[in-house]
C-alpha cells in the first residue's frame, strides 16, 4: 500500500491540478467570505455592525464555499486515470483495483485536509483585521467560531474524499464534474426548498451530502435552515464522510466487475 | 541496470485456452486458444477487429472474458506476485497525463511498481527519449509518444512483453528502430515478446512464430517457416517463347498460368524443379525462374479473408 501512496502522491504534484485548483478555492473563498463581511457591514446599524455571535458564525461559515473546489479536485483527481488512460499502467502493476481506489481515498484526504486548511486560513486572514479594524471583537470561544473554523475545515476536506468517490462511480470527468455541480449547486437546494412544505421530505433531505454539511458549520443547529431541523454537527461530518465512502465503495464494485477501457 | 530475475524459462509462457468475448451482438472474441513460448517473439495477426486487442486486454486482466481463460506462468493475470516486474504492455492510444513530464511519468510506476527512480532514467536512455526526460509529455509527437509507452513497459524490466500495434503511427525511421529493438530485446535478453499488427509485412522480418486471427478465431498458429510453407508453390518463369513455355509447363498436373504485368508468367501448384524440368525435356530456352517471395503476405491475407484495413 505504501507503493501505491507514494505513486498517487507523485501523480498529484506532478501536475498542475492541486495548485491550480486551490488557487480558485482561495480566491473564491475570499469572495465569499468578504462579500459577507461587506454587505452585513452596510445593512447592519452602526450600533451593532457584525457584532451578534450568529452574524460571526454564518460569515466565517460562508468560507466551507471551498468545498465546491474540494470536491471537483477529488473527481478531476479520480477521473484522470480514466480520461488519459493511465488507469492501463496502474492497473498493470497493481491488478487489484480495490487497493489503487483505497491509495486514492486516501490521497484525496489528504488533499482535503490541505484545501480545508487552506480555506479555513483564509476566512480567519480575512476577519480578523475587518473586525479589528471596527474594534470589534471576535467572538472565538464565547460564539463558539472555534467549532465553526473546525467545521469549515472538516466540510471542505470532506467534499474532496466525496469527490474520488464520485470520480470512481462517474469515470467520465465531465460527466462527473458536471453532474456533481448540478446536484450540488441546484437540484439539492431545491429538495431543500420543498422539504419546507412536507415533512417527510425534511427527514430524508437532512441526510443528503449538503445538508450534513450544512449541519456541520451550524453549529447551533436547532434553528436550522428555513424552519428544517438539521442533523447536529457530529452527525453531519459522519453522514458526509460517509457518502463520500458510499459512492467510492460503490465505485470500487463496478470497477472490479467491468473492463478498463 | 536490473538484470531479469533466473527463472523457469516455462515461467514466461502465455497460455490462452477457450477465450471468448462478446460486446453487445458482436462477438469480438470466439473459443480462441493459443501458446506464447517462452523466449520467442510471436506475432499477433489479423485485420483491423478480428480481436487482437480484446484478447491482449484478457491476458492482461484489463478485461474479463466471457468463458475460458489466459494464464501467464500459470496464473491469472491478477495473481501475479509483482507483476510489473513479470510482465511489461503497451497498449494501443496513449496511456500518459499530457501535462506531465516523461520523467514523471515514469517515476509514478517505479514507485507503484517498488523500483529505484534510476531505472526511470534507465529507460528514457534505452529508448532514446533522455533529451526529452523534462518535457511534457502532450507535446510529444506519436513517435515519441511509442517510445514513452515502451520505457513505461520496460521499467519492470519483464521477462515478458505485450505490445499491441506498436508500429502505428511511427515514421519509416521509427518502423526499422522498433524492428531493430524488438529484436535486441528477444535475441540478446532472451524475453518473450507477443506483438500485435495488422500487417504480416510489419513484424514479418522481427517475429518468430505468429498466431493469425480472423473475427475472433484463430486461423493458424505456427513458425513463420510453416506459414511459408502454406505457399501455394507459385513460381515466377521467364521465357523469350511465352507459346513455347506454356504448352512445355501444360504437362503438369494441376497448374495455373498468369501472365503478369511485366511478360514473365506466374506459375502456380509446381515447384521450380519441376517447371525447370518440364521445359528441359521441351527444348524451351528460359531466362528466369524463381519461387515468388512476395506472396507470404497472400498467404496472410487469404487466411484473413481479404484486404487488411
Amino acid at each position: 500500500m505504501s507503493r501505491l501512496l507514494r505513486a498517487e502522491w507523485r501523480k498529484l504534484v506532478t501536475t498542475k491540478l492541486w495548485w491550480g485548483m486551490l488557487i480558485g478555492a482561495v480566491a473564491f473563498t475570499a469572495i465569499s467570505v468578504f462579500a459577507q463581511l461587506a454587505t452585513n457591514g452596510l445593512k447592519r446599524s452602526q450600533e451593532l455592525p457584525l457584532g451578534t455571535g450568529i452574524e460571526q458564525r454564518a460569515i466565517l461559515a460562508s468560507a466551507s464555499v471551498g468545498y465546491i473546489f474540494s470536491m471537483v479536485v477529488g473527481i478531476i483527481f479520480m477521473t484522470t486515470e480514466f480520461r488519459h488512460f493511465t488507469s492501463r499502467p496502474t492497473f498493470l502493476i497493481e491488478p487489484r483495483r480495490g487497493r489503487v481506489v483505497v491509495a486514492k481515498v486516501i490521497t484525496g484526504a489528504g488533499l482535503g485536509v490541505l484545501y480545508g486548511l487552506v480555506c479555513s486560513a483564509v476566512a480567519v486572514a480575512l476577519m480578523v483585521p475587518w473586525y479589528s479594524s471596527k474594534g470589534i471583537t471576535l467572538g472565538w470561544a464565547s460564539n463558539d467560531l472555534y467549532l465553526v473554523l473546525l467545521a469549515v475545515f472538516g466540510v471542505v476536506a470532506i467534499f474532496a474524499v466525496v469527490g474520488v468517490g464520485i470520480g470512481v462511480l462517474i469515470r467520465n470527468q465531465i460527466t462527473a464534474v458536471i453532474s456533481a455541480l448540478v446536484w450540488f449547486l441546484l437540484l439539492e437546494s431545491l429538495i431543500g426548498a420543498l422539504s419546507t412544505l412536507w415533512a417527510w421530505l425534511a427527514d430524508i433531505y437532512k441526510f443528503l451530502p449538503a445538508a450534513a454539511a450544512s449541519a456541520m458549520t451550524q453549529i447551533d443547529a436547532a434553528p436550522g435552515r428555513g424552519g428544517i431541523t438539521l442533523l447536529v454537527p457530529w452527525q453531519g461530518a459522519i453522514v458526509l464522510a460517509a457518502w463520500g465512502l458510499v459512492f467510492a465503495i460503490a465505485g470500487w464494485v463496478t470497477l472490479t466487475r467491468r473492463d478498463v477501457a | 541496470m536490473i538484470t531479469p530475475e533466473a527463472t523457469d524459462p516455462a515461467a514466461a509462457r502465455i497460455v490462452a485456452k477457450g477465450l471468448s468475448k462478446h460486446f453487445g451482438d458482436v462477438r469480438a472474441v470466439v473459443d480462441l486458444s493459443f501458446t506464447v513460448e517462452p523466449g520467442s517473439v510471436t506475432g499477433f495477426l489479423g485485420p483491423n477487429g478480428a480481436g487482437k486487442t480484446t484478447t491482449l486486454r484478457m491476458i492482461l486482466g484489463l478485461a474479463h472474458p466471457d468463458s475460458g481463460e489466459a494464464t501467464i506462468a500459470g496464473r491469472h493475470y491478477r495473481d501475479l506476485q509483482d507483476p510489473g516486474r513479470m510482465v511489461g504492455a503497451v497498449l494501443e492510444a496513449n496511456s500518459f497525463h499530457p501535462g506531465r513530464t516523461a520523467r514523471n511519468h515514469l517515476r509514478v510506476y517505479t514507485a507503484a511498481a517498488g523500483l529505484p527512480d534510476s531505472r526511470a532514467d534507465e529507460v528514457l536512455e534505452l529508448v532514446g527519449l533522455t533529451p526529452f526526460a523534462r518535457k511534457l509529455a502532450g507535446g510529444f509527437s506519436t513517435g515519441m509518444r511509442q517510445r514513452l509507452a515502451l520505457a513505461t513497459a520496460l521499467l519492470g524490466n519483464p521477462r515478458i512483453l505485450v505490445l499491441d500495434e506498436p508500429a502505428n503511427g511511427l515514421d519509416p525511421e521509427g518502423i526499422v528502430w522498433l524492428r531493430g529493438f524488438l529484436r535486441h530485446l528477444a535475441d540478446n535478453e532472451g524475453r518473450t515478446i507477443l506483438v500485435s499488427s495488422h500487417v504480416l509485412s510489419e513484424v514479418e522480418q522481427t517475429v518468430d512464430r505468429v498466431v493469425i486471427l480472423r473475427k475472433g478465431q484463430l486461423v493458424r498458429e505456427g513458425t513463420l517457416q510453416e506459414l511459408r510453407s502454406q505457399q501455394s508453390g507459385s513460381c515466377i518463369v521467364r521465357a523469350p517463347d511465352e507459346a513455347a513455355l506454356r504448352a512445355a509447363v501444360a504437362s503438369l498436373p494441376n497448374i495455373t498460368i498468369a501472365k503478369e504485368s511485366d511478360g514473365s508468367l506466374r506459375v502456380g501448384g509446381a515447384t521450380g524443379a519441376e517447371i525447370g524440368h518440364a521445359a528441359w525435356v521441351a527444348h524451351v530456352e528460359i531466362h528466369q525462374l524463381s519461387d515468388d517471395q512476395a506472396s507470404l503476405e497472400g498467404v496472410f491475407l487469404a487466411l484473413t479473408g481479404g484486404t487488411t484495413e
